[in-house]
């Protein structure tokens, strides 16, 4: 009785390493600080576009995974103050006049290739899959989603994000802040 | 010394059997419950500097010129319509005022030796096609005379209650400034075309200025020029 159960408990052990043997990861992290400066009425008109500020790299072993991305500040959906230049106008900031473009090769299923508007990391925006469990993808379909690597086959598993910024004139001069989070998560 | 009997001993047996169950069943749950969902971050740190931008432009030529050649200019005096065109691209909130420079004209030559050389600078009317929403205050939606320096109460460019508004007026409370905005994209409120008139009259005692001429009382010919300020600021 002994040796059955320790023979049990072993294949157990083994079954969990076995499993273990998934991951997803981001390669390469950079984490850029990005600067928007609006010092001048065509900036604030037509917004400011920094393309390309950071490429994210995914690496997905044995497993499918979702991308999604959103912001976090103190207040929920509304950027931090540092500090204001003027007492005219309006600090409360939505997250929203900050849009993003997440696009590769054979491009994202939810957001394709165009400008969306940012959310909170509570509502984030997905670019792959879905908070629910998705249908596997196969690269170079778009919305890849099964498990691979961006040395492989960057068309799939690298994506490139621009920024774009347009406040308006309403909103009160000053400095103000943000984090933009991504995450990449095991699709179950 | 108590003996056990099968039936206990079989109990026993059971007991422990189900001992080692139990303690196979709790590792599979451990071992099962250690498969959190995977995942990895990035992320940016984003900063938005949003500076307080006043533009006012002109889109034209600045001087404005006023030739008295005949009875009829001087009876009917001289109207330049649409002469100074202003466009005010904003990010706060905003006024726009004007004063002369001075209180009187410079003379820079003079025709005659009768006359006074010292014309005030409330000569000049002034008419703003775009009428001041801020009620109250001095404004220029009809022809008025423009003030001089002193008149005007500006100080180190800054206006009081006696200076004369094309938008906003002094004071910070709500409707008392213009709202952030482009000429472009807001020209009812952000561009402005001005009206000049000057009325001599015969002899040219200006009728219409606020402020009277001095002894003789009428203008000596000559040349003369007026600076006029037009000036941005923020409604602070």
């Amino acid at each position: 009785m002994k040796k059955t159960a320790l023979i049990l408990t072993l294949s157990l052990v083994l079954l969990n390493l076995a499993a273990s043997g998934q991951s997803v990861s981001f390669a390469l992290k950079t984490s850029p600080n990005l600067n928007f400066v609006f010092d001048s009425i065509d900036k604030y008109n037509k917004g400011i576009v920094i393309p390309s500020f950071v490429t994210l790299k995914v690496d997905a072993v044995g497993t499918e995974w979702d991308l999604y991305m959103g912001t976090t500040t103190t207040a929920s959906g509304l950027f931090d103050v540092n500090t204001s230049y003027g007492t005219s106008g309006n600090s409360s900031i939505p997250v929203s006049i900050l849009q993003a473009r997440v696009y590769n090769a054979s491009g994202t299923s939810q957001t394709g290739t165009s400008f969306f508007n940012l959310t909170d990391i509570a509502t984030p925006v997905y670019m792959i899959g879905s908070a629910a469990n998705d249908a596997s993808v196969n690269c170079a379909s778009s919305g890849t989603n099964v498990a691979g690597s961006y040395t492989t086959q960057p068309q799939c598993y690298s994506f490139k994000v621009d920024l774009k910024a347009t406040p308006g004139l309403t909103y009160k001069a000053g400095s103000y802040s943000l984090r933009i989070d991504f995450v990449l998560i095991q699709d179950l | 010394m108590h003996f056990l009997s099968n039936k206990e001993l079989n109990d026993i047996n059971q007991i422990n059997k189900m001992k080692k169950i139990f303690t196979l069943l709790a590792f599979f749950g451990i071992a099962t419950g250690s498969y959190a969902q995977l995942s990895d971050q990035e992320y940016s740190y984003v900063t938005m500097d949003l500076q307080g931008i006043l533009n006012l432009t002109m889109t034209n030529d600045p001087t404005v010129n006023f030739s008295f050649k005949s009875i009829p200019d001087y009876q009917q005096g001289i109207v330049k319509y649409n002469t100074t065109r202003l466009d005010v691209d904003a990010t706060v909130a905003w006024d726009l005022f004007a004063y002369a420079s001075t209180d009187n004209w410079v003379q820079v030559d003079a025709y005659s030796t009768t006359g006074t050389a010292t014309l005030p600078a409330e000569i000049l009317e002034v008419q703003s096609v775009r009428a001041n929403t801020s009620a109250g205050g001095n404004n220029f939606n009809s022809f008025v005379s423009l003030k001089g320096l002193t008149n005007s109460g500006v100080a180190a460019g800054v206006p009081t209650a006696a200076t004369q508004f094309l938008a906003g007026r002094i004071g910070t409370a709500a409707a008392q400034s213009y709202a952030p905005g482009s000429a472009l994209a807001n020209p009812t409120t952000n561009q402005f075309r001005i009206h000049y008139r000057l009325k001599p009259g015969i002899p040219a005692t200006f009728p219409n200025s606020t402020v009277a001429l001095g002894v003789p009382g009428f203008a000596q010919a000559g040349y003369y020029y007026l600076e006029v300020v037009y000036a941005l600021v923020e409604d602070l």
